[in-house]
């Protein structure tokens, strides 16, 4: 049983990773779909109830057969969940695996502390920009402090909106079966073509950039020259979109853009900062950690870095409590969309498992003391 | 028209399994050894068998697991997805036996007939035949992900010790203590959090986890360092040249390849083939085999079927009537018998409690027993006459009769004045164990039981009335 490594399981909103433990990465990372009876393709976040149960037994038995090929029966599981994992779907996940796949035992694990893992870090922030928000969770000493969480609806969705909205509005030119037209609301492509637009296209500006880009919008300046290069694009064989060099640059702005009172992905970092104590705010600082997939994108984090270093001596509310001049990033030590994937297989590895998983069999004796998982305590096991 | 009709009239009629779904009989099982209906959501999918689905060699389970259920030998495009071929050539290479001299040698490179990738497009070097095949890209961080296993493993036994001798003499409080050091339960209990966060702000706590790791001197591990030094965007790319979309890959081909997740078409590495797998089924119950496939990767039977279409009488809608609200139609449906021996049939209606809402017609059953055929392929079906006169059947309930098929006529009345009309009933008949034997009789006789199933028949929406149209 000790050779059967583990198995370890991410859902996140767009994408779910798995994989097995010490091994380097996810053996894949699939859409978190799963196909409905009329063949269309159905978000697991948009379901609940039965619906969900139901996916998750689809979309489980997938990784299973298709990807590990192993039996359910004969690994462990470690989930990884973010702090935001609705209770309900956790209770889907737990009862799925438990009852239906019989998996022998279960470790949840929080995603933002497995990011820290590979780092050997464990006074930090880790910023998480994925698909449906961007979210900061400061660590110290190894304890989340979860009243300083901040998060926001910034991710790869706002992007994917962004483009969408901006074709319109730069009136790209869309080729559709050898006849030109204007790109309008009716035309609107998928999050498939509109992702893809993005992972190909478009890149994060430069902070001074991002300023003229601003100042544009807000009326004061007109567009900035020297844009970059329109680029043709083939959404499939009968449509050939222009992708207008401007949106290339200013799709991602979204994650920067300062209106009023929101946050951006910069002020999330400067939320939790001033939410921190004093003393930790410099260490803290120091030790910024960047994950998701959307963080990806390039020139991503030396803009962030950027966007600090101004917020933090312009804006009063920062400058004023918070006297920092430096911040400082941990460099990735692998791609960006599976840290805590990476970080649960390493910390799989070890004892751990054995001791904190908790047995399908414990789980069906207590089964009626599961209101909440984090409430749960293991003291049946040390009874023994 | 009829034909393909009766393809996509399957969802119509409805067998419940044992554990409650209801699905059409193509899809449902019958374990002969608990005689009931299984579907795959209760039954267990385990792997039989890995073969590669291209070269369909038949891999055994540990290597499998070496290669990451990845077949040695063929590979995938990472452009668009198929099967690469390897393309031999004559490859001019310095003579082994003569210094000056030139020989040549088989070479192999691999190409795409679909989309013509090849590995030549990307600078990726021809192979020599036997030379042990493609090499495999190593990741970049393998060796500081195996120290950190390592350390985190000396960190995992110091702890678990700990826990074992504080088993003995427990205190208060000492589960939340083990917890700490990763912080995990602490993240997700505010109320706990509240508690530490006091003491951490207070410096009672001085970290567990960065004095075990300090003391970790035979396993030379630093921490991460961060860095304000982060790599600008390359202006001069982004900005001034040109982009050609075909030249950077897409999101899809991205995480085809996880760990180096390339950019660019030229970074491109040929991926080796995902192993498929194939499943056995085993009944959750009795723990037999449903589905057994057979090893010979190209073969499609099976070992063990115990699909409940080759057991289990198929119910169809021979005949559908206009269905009026509240009133008496007549619907004709067929049984048919798949299995070797004949069967006597009966038909229930259900019991009280077993009736629910989606029911929303009436169907009156016969009182009589009937016959039905055993499926004989080699004999040519009778004629109706001769085999109707041969089980005295009653014209007025059964229709026709042809080898191992029946028709029957029943009366349905709809119970609902618009939506579709949905009859149920059971289904009771003998079966003739073929592959249980009878322990009473010393195992010579087959065993034979009584089973029954709960079928749900969909006869279409019924015809509203003119005055609840108005
Ligand atoms: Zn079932
Ligand atoms: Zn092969
Ligand atoms: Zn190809
Ligand atoms: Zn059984």
């Amino acid at each position: 049983m000790t050779d059967k490594h583990s198995v370890i399981l991410e859902f996140g909103h767009r994408y779910t990773k798995c994989g097995f433990v010490q091994e380097l990465a996810p053996r894949a990372i699939i859409r978190s779909v799963v196909a409905s009876s009329h063949g269309k393709e159905v978000e697991l976040a948009s379901l609940s109830g039965s619906q969900l149960d139901q996916a998750f037994k689809t979309i489980i038995q997938t990784i299973y057969f298709r990807y590990l090929g192993v039996n359910y029966k004969e690994r462990k599981v470690i989930l990884i969940e973010t702090l935001f994992t609705q209770n309900n779907v956790r209770q889907s996940l737990i009862n799925v695996l438990y009852q239906h796949f019989e998996v022998p035992s279960l470790l949840i694990v929080p995603h933002h502390l497995m990011t820290l893992v590979p780092y050997m870090v464990s006074t930090g922030i880790v910023l998480d920009i994925g698909w449906k928000e961007a979210m900061a969770v400061p660590v110290i000493e190894g304890i989340t402090l979860v009243n300083s969480v901040k998060y926001t609806p910034l991710g790869g969705k706002a992007i994917n909106e962004r483009i969408h909205d901006e074709l319109i509005d730069r009136k790209a030119i869309l080729r559709k079966n050898g006849v030109e037209k204007v790109y309008e609301e009716s035309d609107r492509f998928d999050d498939f073509v509109l992702e893809n637009i993005k992972v190909k296209t478009c890149f994060i500006a430069p902070f001074e950039r991002g300023q003229l880009m601003l100042e544009h919008k807000a009326g004061l300046k007109e567009a900035p020259d020297n844009t970059p290069k329109d680029v043709y694009f083939h959404v499939d064989q009968n449509n050939t979109l222009l992708i207008p060099g401007g949106l290339r640059e200013s799709a991602g702005e979204i994650l920067f853009e300062l209106y009023g009172e929101e946050e951006t992905v910069a002020t999330l970092i400067l939320e939790v900062l001033l939410s921190c104590p004093i003393d930790y705010r410099k260490t803290l600082a120091s030790n910024l950690i960047i994950t998701g997939g959307t963080s990806m994108l390039p020139g991503f984090k030396h803009r962030l870095k950027m966007e600090l270093l101004f917020l933090v001596k312009k804006i009063e509310k920062y400058s004023n409590n918070i006297y920092i001049d430096k911040f400082m990033f941990h460099p990735p030590l692998c791609k960006e969309n599976y840290i805590a994937w990476l970080g649960a297989s390493i910390f799989g590895s070890t004892d751990v498992v054995a001791m904190r998983a908790i047995s399908r069999d414990t789980y069906l004796k207590t089964k009626g003391c599961f209101v909440d998982w984090s409430e749960w305590r293991p003291q049946p096991l040390n009874k023994i | 028209m009829d034909v393909i009709n009766e393809i996509f009239a399957t969802n119509k009629v409805l067998y419940q399994c044992a554990c409650g779904h209801c699905k059409p009989l193509t899809h449902i099982y019958f374990c002969r050894y608990c005689l009931k209906m299984r579907c795959k959501d209760c039954v267990y999918h385990e792997v039989d068998s890995q073969y590669c689905q291209h070269c369909l060699e038949y891999i055994p389970t540990i290597d499998a697991k070496l290669k990451k259920n990845k077949c040695a030998s063929c590979f995938q495009c990472p452009n668009c997805m198929h099967t690469l071929t390897p393309r031999t050539f004559l490859a001019s290479v310095p003579s082994e036996t003569d210094p000056n001299g030139m020989t040549t040698r088989k070479a192999q490179f691999l190409l795409c007939s679909y989309c013509k990738w090849s590995s030549k497009d990307v600078g990726i070097p021809d192979q020599f035949i036997g030379s042990g095949g493609w090499p495999e890209i190593e990741a970049p961080n393998r060796k500081r992900v195996e120290g950190l296993v390592d350390h985190y493993r000396v960190i995992a036994q110091r702890e678990r010790m700990e826990k074992e001798k504080k088993r003995i003499n427990p205190r208060p409080g000492h589960a939340i203590h083990l917890l700490d050091k990763y912080g995990i339960s602490a993240s997700l209990s505010a109320k706990l959090t509240e508690s530490l966060r006091t003491k951490a702000y207070s410096g009672r706590i001085s970290s567990n986890y960065l004095s075990a790791s300090k003391s970790l001197t035979d396993i030379k591990l630093e921490p991460s360092l961060a860095t304000d030094d982060v790599e600008p965007l390359d202006v001069d790319t982004f900005y001034n040249k040109d982009l050609i979309e075909s030249e950077i890959s897409s999101i899809e081909q991205r995480l085809m390849q996880v760990e180096m997740q390339p950019n660019t078409v030229s970074q491109f590495y040929p991926i080796s083939k995902m192993l498929y797998v194939k499943r056995s089924l085993r009944c959750k119950e009795c723990d037999h085999n449903i589905i057994k496939p057979e090893y010979n990767s190209s073969s499609i039977k099976f070992k063990i079927q115990l699909s409940a279409f080759y057991d289990i009488p198929e119910v169809k809608i021979a005949s559908t009537p206009k269905l009026i609200p509240h009133k008496e139609s007549m619907v004709e449906l067929t049984f048919k018998n798949p299995y070797q021996y004949g069967m006597h049939v009966c038909l229930q209606p259900l019991k009280d409690e077993e009736m629910d809402e989606s029911i929303t017609g009436k169907i009156i059953l016969p009182k009589a027993e009937f016959i039905l055929e055993c499926k004989d392929d080699t004999l040519e079906p009778e004629l109706d006459s001769t085999q109707k006169t041969r089980y005295n059947d009653d014209p007025q309930l059964i229709t026709f009769r042809r080898g191992n098929k029946i028709g029957l006529r029943l009366t349905v009345i709809p119970e609902i004045d618009s939506g579709r009309c949905r009859v149920c009933f059971r289904l009771r008949h003998d079966f003739v164990n073929s592959v249980v034997q009878n322990k009473s009789t010393g195992g010579s006789e087959p065993q034979v039981s009584w089973i029954s199933h709960k079928i749900y028949v969909d006869l279409g929406p019924v015809i509203e009335s003119k005055e609840s149209i108005a």
